[in-house]
């Protein structure tokens, strides 16, 4: 049997005359379940949550270096320099990265924004992620992007399900006032946002605007 | 008060196993615990986070009436300008405030490297500046904040950051998940409570500390929703009469940029609650007038408005408001735009915070 659940039903308030659990309350099995229930959701919606937001750019027309290869875009560029004018590339942190709750399932990450690319020319975005320190790997699992033609504002989503083996594990200390308080082993992932203009000129710009990076369900 | 460590992960528990006549099982109870512990102290999900940043005076606000003991603090510093030259850093300064206290030394909870030290990019950053960067970690205990701040109220993150030939690439607070269960605490339930082949009967910290664990996986489990900074002597402004997107928040055209944000989705379509903050002060306004921004949001009852009193010119923390998410969508998502107004003057606006606001009723 599977678990299924879907809404969170109230019980009555701990430690009130009602509580179900109560000292010397018979637990029923009716109790049992809606908090099991209760508990598997929250399991799965707790962790889901927006983490990074970025306005955007105006100023984007470095093409990639080899036409239509994503990971030819040139992720070390600098827009403060000659050579890498026109770039955008953002690293938004490092975040927590879990499954989803009790299925075990990759949660997604999703990256909402708005972009227009300037005729004829094609704006692209990208998502990577990186587990550890270093370089982006561009292969399955780690790197999603989107493009478009429009030369007004549109909504362009780029979803990335992360492949679980790709999650970095770090191990917590927590130094209280005096001493390691507590200690455990988490996941997460460096990420990467960048986004390319095929005009490769700066009189013919892309622009993408109200960057948000979220963590949704499967 | 006991503590037992606990590793991150929620185990399934077949909602069979409780089925009516059936007979629950030590077992049983055991994993509900362990999964009633993950769903309260797994995610917290309190967040502040800056893109990439130079020298300036950035705030996000922080909600400290939460499950969270600890907050993992992330900064990384990128080679700005392409030649590595006179050691380019980021200096860091991080205080603390609840409006009344102020938390900016190391016994008040403020480690070394977050009260004016720098950040370095390493002479690496030349040949490649994504491998070049500077990272640092470092961990605030809350419950040292919690000596020095009030605990049960709304605190200010302050960064000030003096950047030499760098960028602050990215710089993120996050609550750390809880890796123990403390009695101590006001939630959490010992699994061991229930042992195999043993009857489920209520010890020191009985069944009934179920409960409360589920409560706090719904109403002290927060989040931040939206989180954005604005350098104090570059923020947003207006100085429109009516509402309007503020300067440097706009799309071309005008409207207001839109910003998506993922609700918590537990009882159906019923809105999330949220509250939201907001820095802000007043130049040039005239006496007994007042500035407004109001937060457009997918749910019903919006747009959700602040009346910001006259400030003469001073930095302020605006009261904390109420709001509500759209999770009506199916894809869980709803979108966020602010728009802003005055009665006179201008109105500057340098921070903005969205965070989960539960309600058990």
């Amino acid at each position: 049997m599977t678990t299924t659940v879907e809404q969170w039903i109230h019980l009555p308030a701990s430690g009130g005359a009602a509580d179900v659990f109560r000292a010397d309350q018979p637990g029923g099995a009716g109790i049992f379940q809606v908090a099991a229930n209760n508990a598997t959701l929250a399991c799965r919606e707790n962790g889901l949550r927006t983490i990074w937001e970025e306005p955007g750019s105006a100023n984007v027309y470095k093409n990639l270096r080899v036409a239509g290869d994503v990971s030819s875009l040139d992720l070390d560029a600098d827009d403060s320099t000659i050579g890498g004018a026109g770039s955008y590339v953002r690293l938004a942190g490092r975040h927590r990265i879990r499954p989803y709750g009790e299925t075990g399932r990759p949660t997604r990450l999703h990256l909402a924004c708005r972009g227009l690319a300037p005729s004829p020319y094609t704006l692209g975005v990208l998502l990577a992620v990186m587990p550890d320190d270093g370089a982006v790997g561009f292969r399955p699992g780690l790197y999603a992007s989107t493009t478009t033609t429009s030369t007004s504002l549109v909504d362009l989503a780029v979803t990335l399900t992360i492949d679980p083996a790709a999650y970095g594990r770090e191990v917590l200390p927590l130094r209280g006032a005096s001493a390691v308080e507590e200690l455990g082993l988490h996941t997460g992932v460096n990420i990467v946002v960048a986004a390319w203009c095929t005009s490769g000129s700066n009189v013919a710009k892309g622009a993408i605007y109200g960057l948000t990076l979220t963590v949704r369900e499967p | 008060m006991t503590s037992r460590p606990r590793s991150l992960g929620a185990p399934v528990l077949d909602l069979g196993a409780f089925a009516a006549r059936a007979t629950a099982r030590s077992s049983h109870a055991f994993t509900l615990a362990d999964l009633a512990d993950e769903a309260a102290g797994g995610h917290p999900s309190q967040r502040w986070t800056l893109p990439r940043v130079e020298s300036g005076v950035w705030s996000g606000f922080y909600e400290s009436d939460s499950v969270a003991r600890f907050l993992v603090v992330r900064a990384v510093a990128g080679l700005k300008g392409g030649s590595w030259s006179g050691g380019p850093n980021v200096t860091l300064a991080l205080t603390i405030t609840d409006g009344t206290n102020v938390a900016n030394t190391l016994v008040e909870g403020i480690p070394d490297g977050l009260r004016g030290e720098a950040l370095s990019v390493p002479p690496s950053a030349e040949a490649s500046r994504l491998r070049g960067v500077g990272r640092s970690r470092w961990v605030l205990d809350l419950d040292t904040l919690r000596g020095v701040l009030s605990a049960a109220t709304r605190w200010r993150f302050e960064l000030t950051t003096v950047a030499t030939s760098a960028y602050l690439e990215s710089f993120v607070v996050e609550e750390a998940p809880r890796f123990i269960i403390d009695t101590g605490d006001t939630y959490g339930q010992l699994p061991e409570d229930y042992l195999p082949r043993a009857f489920v009967v209520d010890g020191d910290h009985g069944l009934q500390r179920i409960g409360a664990t589920l409560e706090a996986a719904y109403d002290l489990s927060l989040a931040t929703y939206h989180s954005m900074a604005r350098d104090e002597g570059d923020p947003w402004t207006t100085t429109s009469t009516s509402f309007a997107a503020m300067t440097a928040d706009s799309e071309p055209g005008g409207a207001a940029i839109r910003y998506e944000s993922r609700a918590r989705v537990l009882r159906g379509s019923t809105r999330d609650r949220v509250r939201f903050a907001l820095r802000y002060r007043t130049v040039g306004m005239t006496p007994g007038d007042t500035a407004s921004v109001r937060l457009n949001t997918g749910a019903s009852g919006s747009p959700f408005v602040a009346v910001l009193p006259n400030t003469s010119g001073a930095w302020t923390d605006c009261s904390t408001k109420t709001a509500y998410l759209d999770t009506s969508d199916p894809s869980r998502l709803d979108t966020l735009t602010w728009e802003a107004k005055t009665d006179s003057g201008t109105l500057e606006v340098s921070a903005r915070t969205v965070w989960r606001h539960p309600s058990l009723t």
